[in-house]
């Protein structure tokens, strides 16, 4: 069945594996690839996808106010949307506590949950019309279990699973299913932020001994989706190799 | 049909009520206008008028007759 998918940060990482995986898989849905903004790069990965049905949408997710001027527009324009991803998030460098200045941490929350929580409230709105849904959020283990020197991240993710757990239960009556994943360490850009000693020390300590490639992630997100999980609701799924042991 | 009679339709189909209930229509005064019934009203609203609500005016839309006077701001005349 062709569906309308509409995926955040999706020009790198684990967005682009979900929107590769999508474009494989759904040749006749409709996705809509967000994006900061347009890049060569972005433009040539999309190119080396060969599929038609892809719609890049550029928009700043630190600009609230045209953020739902743009996710307004794509719902005004599709009607219809059954699957969102929220995949867009940022980790800065690590700092303690007593180190992590306002700015970051207001810019952290401003991507990682309020910029979702936007997004989510203006295209439920799409999916009540048609009475069904998918959302996948983008949670992580640090949300889960913590993670040295990145408060502000943790604590964002952590927001992430709260708010996942919540919709699934206020969403449920239009038949809106609300899951999480929450990758371990994956082998992204993202992981440069982490500081080589931890990095090393949570991969010593892990049961796989090696980082989730994005594409693991993104099968794990693309079946959340699926009618496949049509029982799976609420559920935050961690997706990390067998889990760490600090 | 005019505009009236598809602002009066979306209540009546949404909440299965006849139109004499409508003028002192409020949220929640019956069972039906619930806050899932809410979003669902809201949605046959733009269907009808092909318009999006802001999410302020979705949670400031509290009567069928405050209802009038939120929509009228998206150049929908009753």
């Amino acid at each position: 069945m062709a569906r309308t998918i509409f995926i955040t940060g999706s020009n790198r990482g684990i967005g682009f594996a979900v929107l590769n995986k999508f474009s494989k898989k759904e040749q006749d849905s409709k996705i809509i690839a967000h994006a900061r903004i347009e890049t060569p790069e972005f433009l040539e990965k999309l190119a080396s996808l060969k599929n038609n049905n892809i719609e890049p949408v550029y928009f700043d997710l630190l600009d609230t106010e045209n953020l739902k001027k743009q996710v307004s527009a794509i719902i005004k324009s599709y009607k219809k949307i059954d699957v969102l991803i929220n995949n867009a998030g940022v980790v800065k460098a690590p700092k303690s506590f007593l180190m992590c200045d306002e700015n970051t941490l207001r810019e952290t929350f401003e991507i990682n949950f309020f910029a979702q929580v936007f997004i989510t409230q203006l295209i439920t709105r799409a999916m009540i019309r048609n009475n069904s849904g998918a959302i996948v959020n983008l949670a992580s283990v640090a949300g889960i279990s913590g993670i040295e020197g990145q408060f502000e991240y943790v604590a964002s993710k952590s927001a992430v699973i709260g708010m996942t757990k919540r919709l699934a239960i206020e969403l449920a009556p239009y038949k809106i299913r609300v899951n999480a994943v929450a990758p371990g360490m994956t082998d992204t850009e993202m992981m440069s932020n982490m500081e080589n000693n931890l990095r090393e020390k949570l991969l010593s300590n892990s049961i796989s001994k090696r980082l989730a490639q994005p594409d693991e992630i993104a099968d794990v997100i693309y079946f959340l989706t699926s009618v496949e999980s049509s029982y799976i609701n609420g559920q935050i799924l961690t997706v990390n190799g067998g889990g760490y042991v600090f | 049909m005019d505009n009236l009679k598809k602002y009066n339709q979306a209540f009546i189909d949404t909440f299965r009520i006849s139109e004499d209930q409508l003028q002192n229509l409020q949220y929640q005064s019956i069972e039906a206008w619930d806050s899932v019934g809410h979003m669902s009203l809201i949605a046959a609203l733009e269907d009808a008028f092909d318009i999006m609500f802001e999410t302020d005016d979705i949670i400031d839309f509290s009567s069928y007759q405050k209802g009038k006077e939120l929509i009228a701001k998206y150049d929908v005349q009753l």
